[in-house]
């Protein structure tokens, strides 16, 4: 069991933990919730002994300790599953988790490979992972990876498993087996410290939950004594009601994208659609049915094998991403920090990047009305920053989401698509973005929003398209939508209407 | 507002970086404070070492020493800050150089047309790296790599790698006259450097440089056209070595067939030296010229100090070491 007391970090600038108290309890899921910036990050990079704590005790099974470094950390029971894995893709499951503990045969510095895989295939049958131990990382889906992860954990003889934001990277259908895997490790008295931002997740596994906010301790329940609700409003320390958007009437409402049988190989077969002005239109389904895919040929960023684009009522061909800016088209795309923002550069120029064309002479760039175009999206967005100039890689996850959205409007867009725009952003952040989508949606923008989040989708969307298999398999309004129905589509289970194939094709 | 200010603080909470308010603690923190700093400590270190260090007559010295590294490590900076990296500039400068020597030379070319033709062929061996590395989609480093050696070999087998000398009496001025007391090489390294300087800073080529190197599919969403903005940038480096092939040319009056070897890797340590990023993304021309004039200054004060030349490259190469280290401990 793990117990913090106190628990104290100061950076120049800011008290990231202030005084918390913390226990994680032997077989069970000790979940941390809290906006980002409550200090959840730093408190297991402390536990961890990737950051050294600046006062408070730390104990682990009644024994007080420091924790130096993550190597005593390690030895110490405690092992971290972090978001971005840390795992070696070219080499086998076994070689990662044995990476540097290869077991050696009696001539030292001769890996014993056979023991190596044989302990590797204990462990991930162990934890219900039915892939062979030789299997190269780089072939494994992402929860495959997370398993390795925690089997790798495990190895290590942790008795007290750090997990940061597991389920950030899963789909709804996946999850099941996170969970499965989360119940076997606590009927093996692992304490399990689970961080998240996704409340629906968090009651799903939860024994315990702790508030956090701005490094301070805020509350600790059992989970079955308390509701989302109540946790939000503790969160975020305003009474925030989870569901609520205001609606108003949009300026438009005309048909402005016409999407005409794309295909690309297997992917994305024969697809057909229309986007009207003033709509927030979902694109649910699971990961892998197409749902980017289709985004990204719409956009230019990957080559369609055939269909024809009508914009505005004319046909259009789009070559690249450049032609369909021009056209107004904006994407928001799945991964924010690989594909969306310029880490190293600043909110200004981040803004200003795709409507380039709009803040330069001859090839000149006109600082003061980029300067301007910035300063009135970072207000009217209210985008958290200390100064336009700041650079995008010290801006929490939510921050940089609105940054990425304020340069798709910045190239005065009239279509908007978002990929998963809400994956891995705290509650607070997310209902912002909501609001500011509806916006959008009211000034007469058209709005599209792939989400993995069904209950995201079912309140934000006007109208939702279904993808399964590459295939636009349902189109639902928002009155018949429901988590039930979405996720029925979503894993290609039509039956329940007894006419799911003649709705196949609408 | 009062709100939004706790508000923006609690945002970067957990983040060990907090920005210095003032322009001092900017200039601090900026990537060009570490070698700022070298260059500072080496011109007190040689003012002291040797009496005729800081006269004017040899900081003009070093400026004519260095305006070839300087103008090759221009075009190596963009470069380098798009992601990429050019090995050919050496092989190009004498490409460019033996391009107007035999111009002037063997078809009797007038010298405008001679040099005007010279930088044609560096801007052309640019664009053709550009293109071979975006368009065949094959890393800069072997593109460039490979330029290096075809056009190395061409001009030896051009020349039979013999020099080409004896030119008009006007060709000489450019890198061997006097403006007053300015050597003229003295007055093209200031134009290049306000030139590169206005180009990375000022243009849209300059900011779409920074955004390619700092993540190229990020570039390519935002609607860049990556492959054309970078090989555009290539093509600046090809015209910088060339620039740099013409100076060296008047400089020795003869079209070397193997002058400018090694150069790309002297220009790559000014770069680095300068705080530009091996991986791209970040760098200045600021930081590039300080760069060079550090190595100026190295090689200058050690030779007025009666250091033997192969002792010089040694100590050059520990001064590069620290050098980086500093620099990049200062960001």
């Amino acid at each position: 069991m793990l117990q913090v007391r106190g628990l104290r970090k100061v950076y120049p600038g800011t008290v990231a933990l202030d005084g918390v108290d913390f226990d994680a309890y032997d077989g069970m899921v000790n979940v941390i919730v809290g906006e980002n910036g409550a200090g959840k990050s730093t408190l297991v990079k402390i536990v961890a002994g990737a950051v050294q704590k600046d006062g408070g005790t730390i104990t682990v099974d009644g024994n007080r300790v420091e924790i130096r470094d993550p190597h005593h950390a390690q030895q110490l029971g405690i092992a971290v599953i972090y978001q971005e894995f840390s795992l070696l893709p070219e080499l086998n499951i076994a070689e990662n988790i044995f990476l540097g503990r290869e077991p050696v045969r009696r001539v030292p510095g001769i890996v014993a490979f056979d023991a190596m895989q044989r302990r590797s295939d204990e462990l991930l049958s162990s934890i219900g992972l039915d892939v062979s131990a030789t299997t190269l990382v780089r072939d494994l889906t992402n929860p495959q990876r997370q398993l390795v992860e925690i089997a790798k954990a495990l190895s290590q003889g942790a008795k007290i498993l750090l997990m940061d934001e597991p389920s950030a990277v899963l789909t709804e259908a996946e999850l099941g087996s996170l969970y499965s895997v989360i119940d076997r490790l606590k009927e093996r008295g692992v304490a399990i410290v689970y961080i998240s931002h996704r409340l629906d997740d968090v009651f799903r596994v939860a024994d315990r939950i702790t508030v956090l906010k701005d490094g301070k301790w805020v509350a600790s329940f059992e989970a079955g004594k308390t509701n989302p609700d109540a946790i939000v409003s503790l969160m975020v320390g305003r009474d925030l009601s989870y569901e609520q958007v205001s609606r108003n009437e949009p300026v438009s409402q005309e048909t402005i994208l016409e999407v005409r049988h794309y295909s690309r190989g297997n992917v994305v077969r024969d697809v057909s659609f229309q986007v009207r002005t003033g709509e927030i239109l979902g694109l649910a389904g699971l990961v892998g049915s197409g749902r980017t895919e289709l985004v990204r040929l719409i956009f230019g960023a990957d080559r369609k094998s055939s269909g024809e684009l009508v914009f505005e009522g004319k046909p259009v061909e789009v070559r690249n991403p450049g032609d369909a800016i021009r056209l107004g088209i904006g994407l928001l795309p799945e991964d924010r920090k690989t594909q969306g923002v310029l880490l190293e550069m600043s909110v200004k120029q981040n803004i200003c990047i795709a409507g380039q064309r709009r803040f330069q002479r001859f090839g000149i760039l006109d600082h003061a009305k980029e300067a301007a175009a910035a300063r009135s999206f970072v207000t009217s967005m209210r985008i958290r920053t200390p100064s336009i100039d700041q650079l995008a890689v010290h801006l929490s996850g939510g921050t940089q989401q609105k940054v990425v959205l304020a340069k798709w409007l910045a190239t005065n867009c009239k279509v908007v698509i978002l990929d998963e725009p809400t994956r891995g952003i705290d509650v607070g952040a997310r209902a912002e973005i909501y609001q500011l989508l509806e916006e959008l949606r009211t000034r007469g923008l058209a709005v599209v929003v792939i989400s993995s989040d069904l209950p995201e989708v079912v309140r934000l969307c006007d109208r939702i398209l279904v993808m399964y298999k590459g295939r636009i398999v349902k189109e639902l309004p928002r009155q018949d939508a429901t988590v039930e129905t979405l996720l029925a589509y979503s894993v290609g289970h039509f039956a329940q209407e007894g006419n799911g194939h003649a709705n196949a094709q609408h | 507002m009062q709100t939004l200010n706790t508000e923006s603080t609690s945002t970067v909470t957990g983040v060990t970086e907090v920005r210095h308010p003032s322009w001092v603690g900017r200039a601090i923190k900026s990537q060009e404070a570490g070698v700022l700093l070298g260059v500072l400590l080496l011109g007190v270190l040689f003012s002291f070492g040797t009496p005729h260090f800081l006269d004017q007559t040899n900081l003009f010295n070093v400026g004519r020493q260095i305006t070839m590294l300087s103008i090759v490590a221009f075009g190596m900076t963009v470069v380098m800050i798009s992601g990429g990296i050019d090995l050919s500039v050496g092989s190009v400068m004498a490409v460019a150089g033996v391009t107007a020597a035999a111009l002037m030379k063997r078809y009797e070319a007038a010298v405008p047309m001679a040099v005007f033709l010279s930088l044609l062929a560096g801007l052309g061996i640019g664009t053709i790296n550009g293109l071979v590395t975006n368009y065949l989609c094959i890393p800069a480093f072997i593109a460039t790599l490979a330029m290096m050696t075809i056009a190395r070999g061409l001009v030896l087998l051009y020349t039979t790698a013999r020099p080409i000398y004896d030119f008009p009496r006007s060709f000489d001025f450019i890198g061997q006259g006097y403006v007053g007391p300015v050597p003229f090489p003295v007055i093209l390294l200031v134009i290049m450097f306000v030139l590169m300087y206005l180009m990375v800073r000022f243009t849209v080529l300059g900011r779409y440089a920074y955004a390619i190197g700092g993540n190229s599919e990020v570039a390519r969403l935002s609607g860049i056209n990556v492959k054309l903005n970078s090989t555009v940038l290539f093509a600046i480096s090809g015209l910088c070595a060339g620039i740099a092939g013409v100076i060296l040319t008047s400089r020795m009056a003869a079209g070397e067939p193997t002058s400018g070897s090694g150069m790309e890797l002297d220009a790559i340590a000014a770069v680095v030296v300068g705080g530009t990023s091996m991986f791209g993304g970040k760098g200045s021309i600021v930081g590039t010229l300080l760069g060079a004039i550090l190595m100026g200054f190295l090689s200058n004060g050690l030779s007025l100090m009666g250091i033997e030349p192969f002792v010089q490259m040694a100590i050059s190469g520990v001064i590069i070491i620290v050098a980086v280290t500093i620099s990049a401990r200062a960001r």
